[in-house]
């Protein structure tokens, strides 16, 4: 199986993980819509020189902004029919001082938990009924174990609130061919984990040491790893399985 | 029933079923009680019903969302009291469920029910944690679904949850925020714990009351973060 015919809507696509999943999803023949707050213009370009036609397209979103996200949605209806495979990838820390409690502020709260979860949502609840009536569709999310120490609440808030999200969305669309899956990560070795480590104050290639050698395996999951499993399972996910959330974080949550 | 003789516990979301009984159970052991919620539809008969003779009970209605509005209410409550003890958050969905489609998949309803459950434990917790951190000492319970964990959703059966979408999603949020907020103030001397209510559990109140006692008590003083599941 490949993915042509199928479109594709990866939320912060044009970030460490999103790059790694729109290129895959783009390899295996699916249309991607590169959403994001960021420009998405060079992803877009470097894709779509790789192949003879077209394979991916910015939809620069807020997702935050519920308008936003249904007008991105009208667009992909008008020119592609609508999104088949949804990753809900995109996520911000919070913010880099006063992320703790009670320290961190209830305006940096709202802010952050309306990207994290009610971006998802939206994208989410109005990717459905195009599944539905095709009968077929994969939701995805880039979550995060829901014990997870050290993490700002609205950013944990939102990563555990997939959890429920996945299994809610298996029992309830599992009929109409609709599967869903989500990954629960801690660190991962991208871009975004080198920003935190520098905005402690710490010296960063220690910091990205310190951080793989807590890892059982001895190092970080990569984005490229991801996006490999994003593709196994759109691609292979037997009904049963759906729903499921694999914990990926080289055995810190338990073992450590 | 645990003796909370001169305890002083704020119970927001204590015009719901759990909230009303475990603000009487807290106060049949003897605690003072603020209680808070969105609605000041029960006021009366709540007050009356849960007060004990001898024990301050103050009642105030916050705006849902507004952090204005919460720490005139907690403000007052501490006011009233002297100081807080124990934090229950207890809003809890029962009338919500009632009026959701569970085919509903409108995000204007997701918006509302963030507000009304996520973002509020957040205000409330964050409004009333100051005054623990201040005494070095403090208790807080959250009141969830197993939802968050399940996904069950719908339906009337035993094994089903009977929530929404909305439902699974703020609720496994709500575990994870929980979880957070927990490392952060353990070592200030304040614990967090969580029950998650399921299916049914409005006939299995003695399991809530006795998960609530666990929690408040200190008899697991060194849990944190955990999560009694009552199935």
């Amino acid at each position: 199986m490949d993915l042509k015919d199928k479109v594709s809507l990866v939320t912060g696509g044009a970030g460490g993980i999103g790059v790694k999943i729109c290129e895959k999803l783009a390899a295996l023949g699916s249309f991607v819509y590169v959403c994001d707050i960021k420009e998405a213009t060079e992803l877009v370009d470097r894709i779509n020189a790789k192949y003879q036609e077209p394979r991916a397209s910015a939809a620069k979103c807020d997702i935050a902004n519920k308008k936003d996200v249904e007008a991105t949605y009208r667009r992909i209806a008008e020119q592609r029919g609508g999104v088949d495979i949804l990753i809900n990838n995109a996520a911000v820390y919070g913010p880099s001082k006063a992320h703790h409690f009670p320290e961190i502020s209830y305006e940096d709260f709202i802010k952050t938990i309306q990207i994290d979860l009610s971006g998802a949502v939206y994208c989410t609840l109005l990717a459905i009924p195009h599944m539905k009536q095709k009968g077929w569709g994969r939701i995805i999310f880039t979550a995060a174990p829901m014990s997870s120490s050290g993490i700002p609440s609205p950013y944990l808030a939102g990563k555990a609130g997939f959890i429920g999200l996945t299994k809610y969305l298996s029992q309830k669309f599992s009929q109409d061919g609709i599967r869903t899956f989500a990954l629960a990560l801690r660190h991962v070795d991208t871009p975004l984990i080198r920003k935190v480590i520098a905005s402690r104050g710490r010296d960063v290639e220690e910091g990205v040491e310190a951080m793989h050698k807590k890892s059982l395996t001895g190092k970080m999951i990569t984005p490229e790893e991801i996006a490999d499993i994003y593709a196994h399972f759109i691609l292979t996910c037997p009904p049963g399985l759906s729903g499921t959330v694999i914990l990926a974080e080289g055995g810190i949550t338990y073992l450590r | 029933m645990r003796d909370y003789k001169g305890k002083n516990c704020i119970v927001f979301g204590a015009n719901s079923v759990v909230g009303m009984e475990i603000s009487a159970s807290l106060s049949q052991g003897g605690a003072n009680l603020g209680l808070i919620d969105l609605d000041s539809y029960k006021h009366d008969a709540l007050v009356e019903n849960v007060g004990h003779p001898g024990a301050t009970v103050a009642y105030k209605t916050v705006l849902s969302g507004r952090k204005d509005s919460f720490k005139e209410a907690v403000d007052g409550i501490v006011n009233d009291l002297g100081s807080v003890d124990y934090l229950i958050c207890a809003f809890y969905l029962e009338e919500e469920r009632k009026k959701r489609d569970p085919d509903d998949l409108d995000v204007d309803t997701w918006d509302e029910l963030l507000k009304e459950w996520v973002l509020n434990y957040f205000l409330v917790t964050k409004t009333v944690v100051p005054y623990m951190i201040q005494r070095k000492a403090g208790r807080i319970v959250f009141v969830n679904t197993t939802t968050g964990y399940t996904g069950e959703g719908e339906g009337e059966g035993e094994l089903t949850g009977g929530g929404s979408v909305y439902e699974c999603a703020c609720s496994s949020g709500i575990t994870g925020m929980m979880t957070s907020i927990a490392r952060d103030i353990i070592p200030k001397g304040i614990s967090v714990n969580g029950i998650a209510l399921g299916p049914n559990y409005e006939d299995n109140m003695e399991r809530v009351i006795w998960a609530t006692d666990l929690w408040l008590s200190g008899i697991c003083e060194y849990a944190c973060a955990q999560i009694l599941r009552l199935y």
